[in-house]
């Protein structure tokens, strides 16, 4: 019955949202059919895009009619800016008929609305978001690049007739155009194969913003590793603590000198947690390698000689993960 | 590569899936692109970065095949297959197919292939198997490498590779304006050899370990279901995701290869013993999470994003010992583990602006890991070597949880055009189980600026203070919790007590970074990145006692015009660690008291990296008197890699101490590609690659299997290789 009342509650809730939206939406397209009667700014070009390209074709120096070739040209999608009722160039550049004119010095008006620099990110994506917030928009608000205002159209380039970020490789060059210090750990002696192009960024982030840290497509950062590791996922008899709580304790996922994308060379990475009496506790160093000696601890696989099992163990006589 | 979708009917599938008649009225375009590629150089590891390592000669292929419909026709249909790198481990297949906007069906196949090294050396027979054997003719006359007086003549290579075959698949679909529906799979296989730890003997001086050829043979496989719902007010998705886990080969079972030890039980040495590790068992997990924004008002936007989610693992028990020499008399307490682990997340955050130059955004999660596996008494036998221990001498297992919550606000103040103000809050509770501490706080403040008020200059700086606090550290909390009740006592302690583990200590970290974007000209752009990371923790404790890391970043770019770009950057990183220690003996009670056993360890791990790319399309070539009738597109990209890893060891008076070497990598790599575009349809394309690796490392590099007294090694050296890469290509477009 709680459910019931519950499931009703949140359908009334829903259909008043609804009511209260739908009054604002009409009360604001009237305001601006109003404004537009009265402001010849906000006047649409006649025969978009045929107009337009007569401009931009791909001979001119702003370039555009790549678009006419690739997936926002299909005119049987409804939701095509060049479909039919739709207002071509002008569904994403807004009303733009002053742009066709000259001002006094001669200059060109900008069209309503431009993908760059002198209108604000926010501005921008308005445009994109309102077909697309299904695809991007859900975890964008509040994600890291809409709060540092990175655009769509910084990492989209729509006047093409493809775009380089749907292929794995073009989405890593994307990324790495900003993200410099990463694509550098992807040259480090232990990394992810980003470099050989058999993984890209996008495989654990979305740029548009995810329900884990750093935008990662999970919601934590464990279930993004155990996408790939699920081996280290268990629960095993015998945890590691820190394994279950957080992988980032000991690796790091861009790059590193350390094999595994540890965080520290081993054994003394080992040592920052364990100091038990006898070898967790030596002190190792140049003594332990050939000639002065051979310390175990040091040499091979250093403690996982023998705790091989360091992310969990499920033998019963496994508690010091050898089994 | 075997490529697993290669069927006819799927090809008819894809038709029939786009529909249509009026497709195929559709140009279908495409190209191909045989090639062949040149590898001058056995070179093991460059394997994981081409996809060939073995030198020769190896055909590759890349090929593209797609029909999109006519813009104006109204058609919405489409497909599109593509391959690439064919013939090499690093191949890839995709197939996509739909109708613009309404619905997508996509498949993909790809190979992600790791050759770690291929000169390990090992007397094991078997390897890729579950269970190892020694050769014939194995003999032993002490109980350690040095009596294994067969060894060089029984070792045979090994290689320590891995694997990836991933096939994905997802179908999205718009039921109307409203609704729409996605259906996600993977396939996840994992082969290979790996190297893995396997030791025989339990305390004091007893252990001995041998490096294992152990087999790799997973699969995972996952599932999803989502229904997502778009309003004008109110957005919602739920779903589903299943991830099965699955390995077949879960035991790992050995010879010992030393002889009898004096603390071992009579039958563990060779050529008697045997042993058995736990190979990581099947698991599942599933997870239903829900999300949803609603508009409150203008200026209000409120998000949930909630998931609820449980981990299994029921794999049967594997024995207390495999040695059945050995005495075992009181059963597993249970069958398998029963083990489960349910997670729980909540995130709500609300956007704001309530003014117009101001955005806020304020966040509320919990996060909760309740494992649930049942806890009992575990009899071990340790390391196959000894009788099963008494019942008061038993272990019980551990399942960790703990709950985290936090809370913050950003906000975003446009102070005027072009410089923004940023700040934030943020404070996290953390509260776990059999764990050193029971409760953390940390508290998070940032600050930040970000300055495009310049024509030619942005700039931005960032600054994040931090401290992290907690409840009474009770070092031997972990350990008393794993015994049995009147098994130890409240004062005994394994790790030294003035340790503190780093991920659960009281600690202070600072954050600041600097990056500046300089556009000289339309054409050139300069920018700058500095990043400093600093974490402090409290002093007069033996653990990592503080890190700091440094990054800087130059970059350049230059494009004066459409087919000739520049890019470069130049990266140093720089972490730096600092921990110390006691050395005690369990047998010297006083050590563990006695300052003049310290020790303490620096190590920095020094990076430097610079990339160079250059590109130039379109040029008309010439030599001499001939003039070529097509363009070609050149490029070139650098890549040098250096890192070296410095530890400096110092001890007090009652220890001894050597240094260490450096641990150093280098890698330098060139690639120039040229592509001569004889016609708008034949493209002939040749690359040459020259890459050079090289690596030190003390754990390895001439050290005999038999280096270690206790340990049999590998014998294998840090990677190395020396390599040029030659590709030729030609591509047909139609």
């Amino acid at each position: 019955m709680e459910k019931v009342i519950s499931q009703a509650a949140f359908y009334y809730l829903q259909a008043m949202l609804k009511t209260l939206t739908c009054c604002f939406i009409f009360t604001w397209s009237t305001a601006l059919w109003a404004q537009t009667e009265a402001d010849p700014e906000n006047e649409f070009v006649p025969n978009d895009p045929g107009t337009c390209l007569l401009c931009h074709s791909n001979a001119s120096i702003v370039p555009a009619e790549g678009i006419m070739h690739g997936a926002h040209a299909l005119v049987g999608n409804s939701g095509s800016p060049f479909a039919p009722g739709q207002a071509g160039c002008q569904s994403c550049h807004g009303p733009s008929a002053a742009h066709l004119s000259l001002t006094s010095t001669g200059s060109r008006p900008l069209p309503a609305v431009v993908f760059d620099q002198r209108q604000t990110a926010a501005e921008q994506d308005r445009m994109c978001l309102g077909c697309h917030e299904q695809d991007s928009g859900h975890f964008w608000p509040g994600s890291p690049h809409e709060f540092a205002e990175v655009s769509c159209s910084a990492c989209h380039s729509l006047h093409n007739t493809t775009d380089q970020n749907l292929s794995l490789q073009g989405q890593t060059t994307q990324c790495t155009n900003c993200h410099q210090r990463q694509q550098a750990e992807t040259l480090f002696a232990s990394s992810h194969p980003l470099r050989s192009g058999q993984m890209s960024c996008t495989d654990c982030h979305d740029p548009h913003g995810g329900p884990g840290p750093a935008a990662l497509l999970q919601p934590t950062l464990n279930d993004q590793c155990f996408q790939c590791h699920a081996e280290k996922r268990g629960p095993f008899l015998w945890e590691h603590a820190p394994v279950s709580e957080d992988c980032s304790n000991c690796h790091r996922p861009h790059g590193s000198n350390h094999r595994s994308l540890l965080t520290a060379r081993t054994p003394f990475l080992c040592q920052q947690c364990h100091l038990a009496p006898f070898h967790p506790s030596n002190a190792e160093s140049g003594i332990g390698l050939p000639p002065v000696g051979a310390s175990s601890n040091l040499l091979g696989r250093d403690c996982s000689n023998c705790h091989a099992l360091i992310h969990g163990s499920n033998h019963p006589s496994g508690s010091r993960l050898t089994r | 590569m075997t490529f697993p979708f290669c069927h006819p009917r799927l090809f008819i599938f894809l038709f029939a899936f786009s529909g249509s008649h009026s497709l195929l009225a559709a140009d279908i375009e495409g190209r191909v692109e045989p090639g062949i590629s040149y590898l001058n150089n056995d070179a093991y590891r460059f394997g994981t970065v081409a996809g060939l390592k073995d030198q020769g000669l190896t055909p590759f292929l890349d090929f593209s095949l797609q029909a999109l419909p006519i813009p104006a026709s109204g058609d919405t249909a489409y497909w599109q297959v593509q391959g690439q790198n064919l013939g090499l481990n690093t191949g890839r297949l995709s197939l996509e197919a739909g109708q613009q906007g309404t619905q997508r069906f996509r498949l993909n196949y790809r190979e992600i292939s790791t050759y770690y090294a291929n000169d390990a050396l090992t007397p094991m027979r078997g390897a890729g198997s579950t269970t190892l054997s020694l050769p014939q003719g194995w003999q032993v006359s002490s109980d350690s490498t040095a009596g294994m007086t067969t060894l060089q003549e029984n070792l045979v290579s090994l290689s320590q590779w891995k694997q990836r075959r991933k096939i994905t698949m997802d179908y999205r679909r718009k039921l109307n304006p409203n609704w729409s529906l996605n259906i996600d799979f993977r396939r996840d296989f994992v082969a290979g050899t790996r190297a893995l730890g396997g030791s025989t003997g339990a305390t004091g001086g007893n252990v001995r370990a041998q490096l294992l050829p152990a087999p790799i043979e997973y699969e995972t496989q996952i599932a999803a279901l989502s229904l997502a719902y778009v309003g004008t007010s109110l957005h919602w998705n739920m779903g589903y995701q299943g991830s099965f886990f699955n390995n077949p080969k879960n035991s790992l079972t050995w010879p010992t290869a030393f002889g009898q030890h004096p603390q071992w039980s009579p039958g563990v040495a060779y050529p008697n013993g045997m042993n058995q590790l736990a190979l990581e068992p099947d698991n599942q997990a599933h997870l239903l999470n829900v999300s949803g924004s609603m508009v409150v008002n203008d200026s209000n936007r409120l998000y949930l994003d909630a998931s609820l989610g449980r981990q299994t693992q029921n794999t049967e028990f594997l024995p207390y010992t495999v040695n059945s020499a050995l005495t075992v008399n009181t059963p597993l307490p249970r069958g398998s583990l029963d083990g489960q682990v349910n997670t729980s997340r909540l995130n709500l955050r609300l956007t704001s602006r309530p003014l117009r130059r101001l955005n806020l955004v304020t966040r509320l999660a919990y996060r909760g890991r309740d494992n649930q596996s049942p806890i009992a008494a575990y009899q071990r036998v340790r390391g196959d070597a000894e009788n099963q221990q008494a019942y008061l001498d038993a272990r019980l297992n551990r399942p960790y949880s703990f709950d985290e919550t936090t809370a913050s606000a950003d906000a975003v103040y446009r102070l005027f055009s072009g410089l923004r103000l940023e700040a934030g809050y943020e404070y996290s509770n953390t509260e776990r189980d059999y764990s050193e501490i029971s409760k953390m706080d940390e508290q998070s403040l940032k600050l930040g600026m970000r300055s495009t008020g310049f024509d030619n200059l942005a700039m931005s700086l960032d600054y994040r203070l931090q401290q992290r606090r907690t409840d009474d550290y009770v070092g031997n909390r972990s350990l008393i919790s794993t015994h049995l009740p009147g098994s130890i006592g409240a004062e005994d302690y394994e790790n030294h007590p003035m340790l503190r583990k780093y991920y659960l200590n009281a600690r202070d970290r600072e954050q600041w970074r600097l990056q500046t974007d300089w556009y000289l000209l339309t054409s050139l752009s300069l920018g700058a990145s500095i990043s400093y990371s600093s974490d402090e923790y409290p002093s007069g404790y033996f653990g990592l006692n503080d890190s700091s890391m440094r990054s800087i970043t130059v970059d350049v770019a230059y494009t004066p015009d459409d087919h000739l770009r520049l890019s470069g950057f130049i990266n140093q990183d720089r972490y730096h660690n600092k921990q110390s220690g006691r050395s005690f003996r369990g047998s010297v009670p006083a050590d563990a008291d006695n300052p003049n056993r310290n020790w303490l360890v620096a190590s920095t791990d020094h990076f430097d990296t610079v990339g160079i790319n250059l590109s130039r399309e379109q040029i008309s070539p010439r030599l001499g008197d001939w003039q070529g009738a097509g363009l070609l597109d050149l490029s070139l990209e650098l890549s040098h890699s250096r890192a070296t890893g410095e530890i400096d060891n110092n001890v007090a008076s009652d220890l001894l101490s050597a240094p260490l070497p450096d641990l150093d990598t280098r890698l330098n790599s060139a690639t120039l590609s040229a592509r001569y575009n004889r016609s708008e349809r034949s493209s002939l394309r040749f690359a040459v690659t020259r890459e050079l690796y090289r690596s030190s490392d003390f754990a390895l590099d001439n050290i005999a299997p038999s280096a270690a007294t206790s340990v049999l090694l590998l014998g294998q050296n840090s990677p190395a290789y020396q390599v040029t890469w030659t590709t030729l290509g030609y591509r047909y477009q139609f």
